[in-house]
């Protein structure tokens, strides 16, 4: 079974739908290895083509950094990672003063290989900046404008991934923290995943801090720019009556959402569009409104009261982050499609030699079928065989085969 | 048991929201399938699991992901209108589960919570008397005639 493919629908270029389809596949590739991080790793790629910003709220070592390092090196361009912190100076991230300019009397930065000249941009710990570091930011953030001194650089800054273990409460802190329109929230893995999470990070081996290498670049900043003009193009009025209409029940369940934030929301939905190869957006492209949310508390009461409107959602490039926001059957049938099909490309490989031969493979071939088990159970318990849609009744059928396969007196009822 | 006659005239629609699974079924020959299933676990997964068994029916409560999978189970989940009830995690019962817990119990006062429905066999399992899963159990299941 292979991964989501990006249909052509009518009327998209030709040019947009070969974009989506190299950024849907960067996606695949980022995700590889990691686990129940997709919906931030296309969080990234959506904010990318929106040209808006991103800020992960979580615990220390959930694989923050790794998922945006994984993206950022698919995407290709020149990504500057930080770790920020209360003594950090605005030289370690925006470049060293010009000593030879300095003794012309006039302050410029070097800024060659710092935040300033990068494309792709990750901040953790992001409010721990001082005020000069964050002033600085903002106007990167905001205008795409880096200001210091005499030095005056036009950045080609597609998106800024922010992290920080906690929302700020500072009221100055908060402020500069709404310039990050996307949020999403990070848990440790759940139970149900530490076999997986033990076994992936087993395969990482002392490679997994590594800088992004050119190498693994799937798709290109020439993809992102294809489906950012894309996005810029589109008519959102067909929309734009739903989304008021989804605001007002967001307001109406004492949500608040800034009149800034309603604006830009409208690109990261042009954005979905884009990246499901869409050439107008439509009701199935409305999910980011749970992303621009400001708390966890707000995304999981929006994802409620907003479920009837969000029922449609579907992207086939972005399905992780459609299926979270919306929790509609369609997203939740691609979702469990995924799952299966990358459960069935993971069959345990053999054993060389040895006197450990069969405890291995029992081992690996028992905790590969709890995995299938799992998904199967999952499917069964979320849709009923009439409701089931065709592509996830297939690997439905191939889960229970391999099931049926290594336990046939006991799997299957026929 | 089976429930003798119509209770009231009921509405199947599928959920669009799924129920999380908190006990599993089979009936007829899944059931012992599922039980042949459930002794080829190691002894230690079974501990999670609590369960009923009757004649063609077999029924286990537990977490989520401690629940058993084989061709042809269902899962069921409790509708906070109805909390008696363990419900398919698919199938909305209409026109109202409160109205089925109602009925069930004043129908069928001897009743213990919870109560499994199956509403495609009109079958309800009761619960309340779930054992806990053992080798022993599963293999008198199979060997019964």
């Amino acid at each position: 079974m292979t991964a989501a493919r990006v249909s052509a629908p009518l009327g998209a270029t030709p040019a947009a739908t070969a974009a989506a389809a190299n950024v849907r596949a960067a996606v695949t590739s980022a995700c590889e290895g990691l686990v129940q991080r997709e919906t931030l790793v296309e969080l990234v790629a959506l904010c990318a083509v929106a040209g808006e910003h991103l800020l992960v709220i979580g615990p220390p070592g959930t694989a923050k950094s790794e998922a945006v390092r994984r993206i950022a090196s698919r995407l290709g361009g020149s990504y500057f990672e930080y770790l920020v912190g209360r003594f950090t100076e605005p030289t370690e991230i925006f470049g060293p003063i010009d000593l030879r300019r300095l003794r012309e009397g006039v302050v410029e930065t070097e800024t060659s290989g710092m935040l300033p000249e990068a494309e792709l941009v990750f901040l953790d710990e992001i409010f721990l900046g001082s005020t000069a570091i964050l002033n600085t930011l903002l106007g990167v953030l905001n205008e795409r404008v880096f200001r210091r001194g005499h030095t005056h650089l036009r950045c080609p800054l597609r998106v800024c991934v922010g992290a920080s273990n906690a929302l700020p409460e500072d009221p100055q802190l908060a402020a500069f923290a709404d310039r990050f329109l996307a949020r999403t929230f990070i848990e440790p893995i759940a139970d149900a995943g530490l076999e997986e999470l033990l076994t992936a990070g087993w395969s990482l081996g002392p490679s997994a801090n590594l800088a992004p290498s050119e190498s693994a670049q799937v798709a290109s900043l020439h993809d992102l720019d294809t489906l950012a003009t894309t996005a810029r193009a589109m008519d959102l009025g067909p929309v734009r009556g739903q989304l008021a209409h989804a605001i007002r029940i967001v307001r109406a369940a004492g949500l608040e959402l800034s009149d800034r934030r309603i604006v830009r929301l409208q690109h990261l939905i042009a954005a979905a569009a884009a990246l499901a190869g869409r050439q107008q957006p439509t009701s199935a492209d409305l999910w980011p409104i749970i992303y621009a949310l400001p708390t966890q508390h707000a995304q999981r009461l929006g994802r409620d009261v907003l479920r009837e409107l969000l029922a449609t959602s579907h992207s086939p490039a972005l399905v992780a982050a459609a299926a979270e926001s919306s929790l509609g059957p369609r997203a939740r049938g691609e979702r469990l499609l995924r799952e299966a099909s990358a459960v069935l490309a993971q069959a345990p490989s053999t054993v060389q030699a040895g006197a450990a031969v069969d405890d291995e493979r029992s081992q690996s071939a028992a905790a590969w079928r709890l995995r299938l088990e799992s998904v199967a159970r999952e499917i069964d318990a979320t849709f009923d065989s009439a409701s089931l849609p065709p592509e996830l009744a297939a690997a439905r059928a191939q889960l229970a085969a391999q099931l049926q396969q290594a336990s046939p007196a006991a799997t299957s009822s026929s | 048991m089976s429930v003798g006659g119509p209770l009231l005239p009921l509405e199947l629609t599928p959920r669009r929201e799924p129920l999380e699974p908190q006990a599993a079924a089979a009936l007829g020959p899944a059931a012992l399938a599922l039980a042949a299933h459930l002794l080829a676990r190691p002894a230690e997964a079974l501990h999670a699991l609590r369960g009923v068994a009757g004649a063609d029916v077999l029924a286990v409560l537990g977490a989520a992901s401690d629940l058993p999978w084989i061709d042809g189970i269902a899962y069921f989940g409790r509708d906070e209108r109805a909390p008696r009830l363990l419900l398919p995690t698919t199938v909305e019962i209409g026109p109202s589960p409160a109205l089925l817990e109602r009925a069930l119990f004043a129908r069928y006062p001897h009743l213990l919570a919870p109560v499994l429905v199956v509403p495609g066999a009109r079958r309800v399992v009761p619960m309340a008397t779930a054992l806990p899963v053992e080798p022993a159990r599963l293999r008198a299941y199979l060997e019964a005639p």
